[in-house]
């Protein structure tokens, strides 16, 4: 505790006198002739035309070869409609919001998504094909026993940022624990797609192709958040409650309405703050919601 | 008379500044920042055009931002964060050749306090470019949130850990 102002303050010297260097570096450059390129018409297509001419290149040989690159563009909303090239390049990661994506069309005219940055946050972002970024290693931290609000305050750049978001992806909510458990895995090589501005998803993580964070179990007699399933299909409502630290029981009610199979018709405890005063379910400790799925009368 | 001055100084409010007083206004310090960020004058300067280029291509629409100084900065990170990491694989594949430590690739510096700015790009990519504002530009928490679209608390919390990370890393260095 003691050492730490001093070592801040130490920082704070050094970056002011580092900053010097860098003014005198930055006022060596002639700037003059760096705006008339910065003008020059061959710099205003430039970019656009060795991107057009790449694409070319790379569809010729995706053709030929026979490729066909994956695309895990899955869960990305429509983007008809909303694409909006940004730079020629879509490496600009810290666009405006209204640079919603970058969607480029190949050959056989499925949408092929070069980047995309998403202002919403829980959506998919992707960025497959970034130029700069493409797939990349990363090492994920072990995070078994951090507090959420460690977790949250680590940057979106960070590979263990990306367990969080991760987090927020799943819809988790701390409020029913003061600790994480990552589930896996706990720790290891994540082979992910480069995030971008927004929320960055691990993929390919793990064994089973994902890093599932969970809710530690909550203190006995504290309050917990019961998240509202009521209207999600039986998977869905099962996979929230269970980010939230919750066991699921599943009872069932017949209806002959065949759009309402395999839809959560009610739940208990209902939604909100419940106080955790019941005993915790046997096999794993942790709390039990009960869930009404409906089912086709004729089963 | 008064509605002639209104429609005056709302055109006026309204219209964007001309891409020349805007790169002269801005010019030394977006360079300075891309030099702190990438290491190298040379590179620090293709960088800064490269941002000035892209917002001069698009000037109609970024002219008209709050602050189209932010947007530059928020590029020249990118491309600086952008490049370095390309390089990373680079000076791995290199530093394996040679089956010795890269050093995080210092090797091409030419800015005399470059364990400082080494350490600095280092960090995640937030942290870098907060960094880099509060130093190299010698802003305040406020114009680094506004330039980075970030509360202020958040910035603080970024220098914070950014100025914690820092004191490790220079220590681990020996150079503290």
């Amino acid at each position: 505790m003691t050492d730490r102002p001093r070592d801040l303050a130490h920082i704070d010297h050094r970056g002011a006198h580092a900053a010097i260097d860098v003014r005198q570096a930055a006022g060596e450059v002639d700037t003059a002739v760096m705006y008339e390129r910065v003008r020059a018409p061959r710099h205003r297509w430039l970019g656009p035309a060795v991107a057009l001419a790449g694409t070319v290149v790379a569809v010729a040989i995706g053709v030929l070869v026979g490729l066909r690159p994956a695309l895990p563009v899955d869960s990305v909303p429509s983007m008809t409609g909303h694409q909006k090239p940004v730079g020629g390049t879509g490496d600009e990661w810290w666009c405006p919001p209204e640079a919603a994506a970058v969607v480029r069309q190949t050959t056989d005219g499925e949408p092929k998504l070069v980047g995309a940055r998403l202002s919403t946050a829980g959506q998919v972002t992707d960025w497959q094909d970034h130029p700069f970024g493409g797939v990349d290693e990363r090492t994920v931290p072990d995070l078994d026993g951090r507090a959420p609000t460690w977790l949250e305050e680590l940057d979106r750049d960070t590979p263990s940022a990306v367990c969080t978001f991760s987090v927020g992806g799943a819809g988790l909510d701390f409020a029913g624990g003061s600790h994480v458990t990552v589930v896996a895995p706990a720790r290891g090589v994540a082979r992910i797609v480069s995030e971008s501005e927004g929320t960055p998803r691990p993929r390919d993580f793990g064994p089973d192709g994902s890093t599932e964070l969970r809710a530690a179990p909550p203190d006995w007699g504290t309050t917990i958040e019961v998240p509202d399933v009521v209207g999600m299909t039986e998977q869905e409502a099962i996979r929230v409650l269970s980010h939230a630290g919750l066991d699921v029981l599943t009872s069932t009610k017949a209806t002959d309405d065949p759009a309402m199979v395999g839809v959560v018709l009610g739940q208990s405890p209902r939604p909100g703050e419940v106080s955790a005063s019941s005993p915790p379910s046997g096999t794993t400790g942790n709390f039990s919601v009960v869930i009404q799925v409906a089912v086709d009368v004729d089963t | 008379m008064t509605v002639q001055a209104g429609a005056w100084s709302r055109e006026v409010s309204v219209s964007a500044p001309s891409f020349a007083d805007f790169y002269a206004s801005e010019v030394r310090a977006v360079v300075g920042l891309a030099i702190a960020l990438t290491a190298d004058p040379g590179v620090g300067e293709e960088v800064a055009q490269e941002a000035f280029t892209r917002a001069y291509r698009d000037w109609g629409r970024i002219g008209d931002y709050d602050d189209p100084g932010a947007w530059v900065r928020r590029v020249v990170a990118n491309l600086a964060v952008s490049r370095w990491r390309r390089r990373g694989s680079e000076r791995r594949a290199l530093a394996r050749l040679r089956a010795r430590d890269d050093r995080r690739g210092t090797e091409s510096l030419h800015v005399v306090d470059h364990d400082f700015w080494a350490a600095v790009r280092s960090l995640p990519r937030d942290q870098a470019l907060a960094v880099g504002l509060f130093y190299v530009e010698d802003r305040s928490v406020a114009d680094i949130a506004a330039c980075m679209s970030r509360p202020e608390n958040t910035v603080k919390s970024l220098l914070r850990r950014a100025r914690t990370r820092l004191a490790q890393l220079l220590d681990e260095e020996g150079l503290a």
